[in-house]
């Protein structure tokens, strides 16, 4: 190891080496105000990025969510619209794919559900609506189980289907 | 965003917060000062995380504290006005032997926390052996003994 030729002490220095990690500091300080934007921006939750839609608004059946969740925690919100006329008469037959919600923890659901019925491929939830001429929203909150790219499919039986995607950190 | 934003609002209260509370508070912890500490940051912790026990979060909540420090860091070398808001300035609490009791009185320091610092870190025994002694912007006295 070089050694200070300046001073008389005994110490251990070699410029070069600060010079090249105080470039990396530098570097890496760059990366991290990118990253806190990119947060900011909703890259890692619920933000202008990570806020999304699936179908067109004003359709019978349009859902927003969030596009990017995390593990074990309360961070992903399906926000489902009903536009009158999309459940026909009757009680309103909300479903999800099993294999979606295999993946993930239902925390609420508001409203309640009258029932939830459990099918080959899919959970039904059964809500009662007493007018049907008004639109209607059901929200899921829900903590992802599991990491990586989940895809989901919400719909309305008898009705339109929605395909979603989102990506769940750890 | 929340992670960014719970941490620079704890970031923003606690420093504020100590700024308020002076200098030599818990600078040089007692049992007790550290036990505070301690829930202190345990308190703060709930409100940091919210309910998001996720690993990304915790990297983001690390990740905004830290940049806040770089960022104010470099604010202050760049600004003395900002370095003084953030950080205070020293002050002088001891002058030729002659401790300056008014002040001394309003930063909370008696002339036993001088003593002791002066033995720590100079090995004197007496008030009359210090030429200074400053309170620095960190908490902690210096002390400039007198020349024999």
């Amino acid at each position: 190891m070089p050694r200070s030729h300046q001073t008389d002490l005994d110490i251990e220095q070699d410029i070069d080496y600060h010079k090249r990690s105080w470039r990396r500091q530098r570097i890496a300080w760059v990366v991290m105000a990118a990253l806190i934007i990119a947060t900011l921006l909703g890259l890692f939750g619920p933000g202008l990025l990570g806020d999304s839609v699936a179908g067109a608004k004003g359709a019978p059946l349009w859902m927003e969510f969030n596009r990017f969740g995390r593990l074990d925690a309360e961070s992903t919100t399906l926000r489902l619209h009903v536009e009158p006329g999309a459940a026909g008469g009757g009680p309103l037959r909300l479903w999800l794919n099993r294999d979606y919600l295999e993946r993930v923890r239902v925390m609420h659901v508001v409203p309640d559900p009258q029932s939830v019925e459990i099918a080959a491929d899919r959970y039904v939830y059964v809500f009662a609506v007493q007018d049907a001429s008004k639109p209607t929203t059901i929200t899921f909150d829900l903590e992802p189980d599991c990491v990586g790219l989940l895809r989901g499919q919400v719909g309305v039986e008898g009705g339109s289907l929605l395909d979603f995607s989102q990506f769940i950190y750890p | 965003m929340e992670a960014v934003l719970r941490a620079v609002a704890i970031y923003a209260f606690l420093m504020l917060l100590f700024r308020i509370a002076g200098k030599r508070s818990l600078n040089e912890m007692s049992n007790f000062e550290f036990v505070l500490l301690l829930i202190v940051g345990e308190a703060t912790q709930q409100a940091v995380l919210g309910k998001d026990y996720s690993v990304t979060n915790a990297f983001l909540v690390v990740l905004t504290l830290i940049s806040i420090n770089i960022a104010l860091s470099l604010l202050k070398q760049q600004s003395e006005r900002l370095k003084r808001i953030f950080d205070g300035m020293p002050l002088v609490i001891v002058e030729n032997g002659r401790p300056l009791k008014q002040i001394m009185d309003k930063v909370r320091i008696v002339e036993d926390d001088v003593l002791e610092a002066a033995r720590e870190l100079q090995g004197l025994e007496r008030m009359e052996q210090i030429k200074y002694a400053v309170l620095e912007t960190t908490g902690i006295i210096s002390i400039i003994p007198k020349k024999e």
